[in-house]
């Protein structure tokens, strides 16, 4: 599927948005829901109650950065390094808002506000289905599909902060270990399929950067991986495949 | 501690700090052409950024549900590759070895 470029134009889904729901559920809303049980059974041990615990999903929808605020203000950190510390850990979503807005939107044009507002709901796995899974929908569909995907995947973020922080660990270690286990490689399979060879290699240098220099470097590895690997990729690949990538 | 001011300031500006990215995204987006260079390296760094993230949540997940060893999680991740390569890139079964090669460490407890 990832290697074959459409030659014709995917037929109109009857229902984009319910296609976009449905291609949610499943792996996608799964695993970012159990994800999020454990966000909101750490919410719980932090002595969070219930609504904040849900509002920090709602409202940072980012799981680094959620991590990251409540680990901060637990340590008394001061709104600065709450700032400071939630956008290194998010800042990924500056290039995934560039490059998933496009992806979303193709040619049409949609008020600022609008825009704004879809990209708010982005989220790592988001971008990844808008970029190598959603060859079967016509462009002027996107932003509906877009809109069901993101909707159900948001949805599944705040039910299972909810579920994790009111059932605490209900849900076993041994099980929720192998659940988030799943999206990680979910996702990282996903873009490694990805159409271009220019893209693959910013996966390969990307994971081979951000794992080396993670011990020494914490979430700042997250950035280097995506700079340093992402500009190796951009500038071998032309060189490594010249007349590969050329049909896009 | 729901109605914790402290708690509710750092949560907006916890929201804030991803909410500058997104905002800065859809700028950069409406200046920056689809089939420019600029845009395709931004797409390497979103690629880029996206795998190191997730290889390392992968490998080093760090907190609680940290109960195996990174060793294990890389043999797990290599089988769940592996499988995806050899099946003609099939996600469903390279999911499926990966997730399940995992889930049999697991129960091993190693």
């Amino acid at each position: 599927m990832a290697d074959s470029i459409p030659t014709t134009a995917p037929s109109p889904l009857p229902h984009p948005f319910l296609s976009g729901m449905r291609d949610c559920i499943g792996v996608p809303a799964l695993g970012l829901g159990l994800t999020m049980v454990g966000f909101g059974a750490m919410c719980q041990d932090a002595g969070l109650e219930l609504l904040p615990a849900v509002g920090i999903t709602g409202l940072v929808w980012g799981i680094a950065g959620q991590v990251a605020l409540i680990e901060i203000h637990s340590g008394g950190g001061g709104l600065v390094a709450v700032f400071v510390a939630v956008a290194l850990a998010n800042l990924r979503m500056l290039p995934m808002a560039v490059t998933g807005l496009s992806a979303v939107l193709g040619n049409r044009r949609i008020p600022y506000l609008g825009r704004l507002a879809l990209m708010q709901a982005m989220a790592i796995t988001c971008w990844v289905q808008m970029m190598t899974r959603a060859d079967h929908v016509p462009p002027p569909q996107r932003v509906t599909y877009y809109i069901g995907f993101a909707l159900t995947l948001f949805m599944a973020g705040l039910i299972g902060t909810a579920t994790g922080h009111e059932l605490g660990r209900v849900v076993p270690p041994a099980v929720l270990t192998v659940t988030i286990f799943m999206t990680p490689l979910y996702l990282l399979l996903l873009i490694s399929g990805a159409r271009q060879w220019i893209n693959r290699l910013s996966v390969a240098f990307g994971v081979a950067i951000g794992v080396g220099l993670f011990p020494t470097l914490g979430d700042w590895a997250v950035i280097a991986a995506g700079l340093v690997g992402g500009t190796i990729a951009f500038l071998i690949s032309p060189k490594l495949f010249p007349e590969r990538d050329t049909d896009q | 501690m729901t109605d914790d001011p402290a708690l509710w300031s750092a949560i907006v500006i916890g929201a804030l700090g991803t909410f500058v990215w997104r905002f800065l995204g859809v700028t950069i987006a409406s200046r920056v052409r689809a089939d420019s260079p600029l845009f395709v390296w931004i797409g390497c760094v979103a690629y880029a950024m996206v795998a190191g993230l997730m290889a390392r949540v992968l490998l080093m997940p760090g907190g609680d549900i940290d109960l195996v060893s990174m060793g294990w999680r890389a043999a797990a991740f290599l089988v769940g590759f592996v499988t995806w390569f050899l099946t003609r890139k099939s996600v469903p079964l390279g999911l499926l070895g990966g997730v399940g090669a995992y889930a049999g460490i697991v129960a091993a407890g190693l």
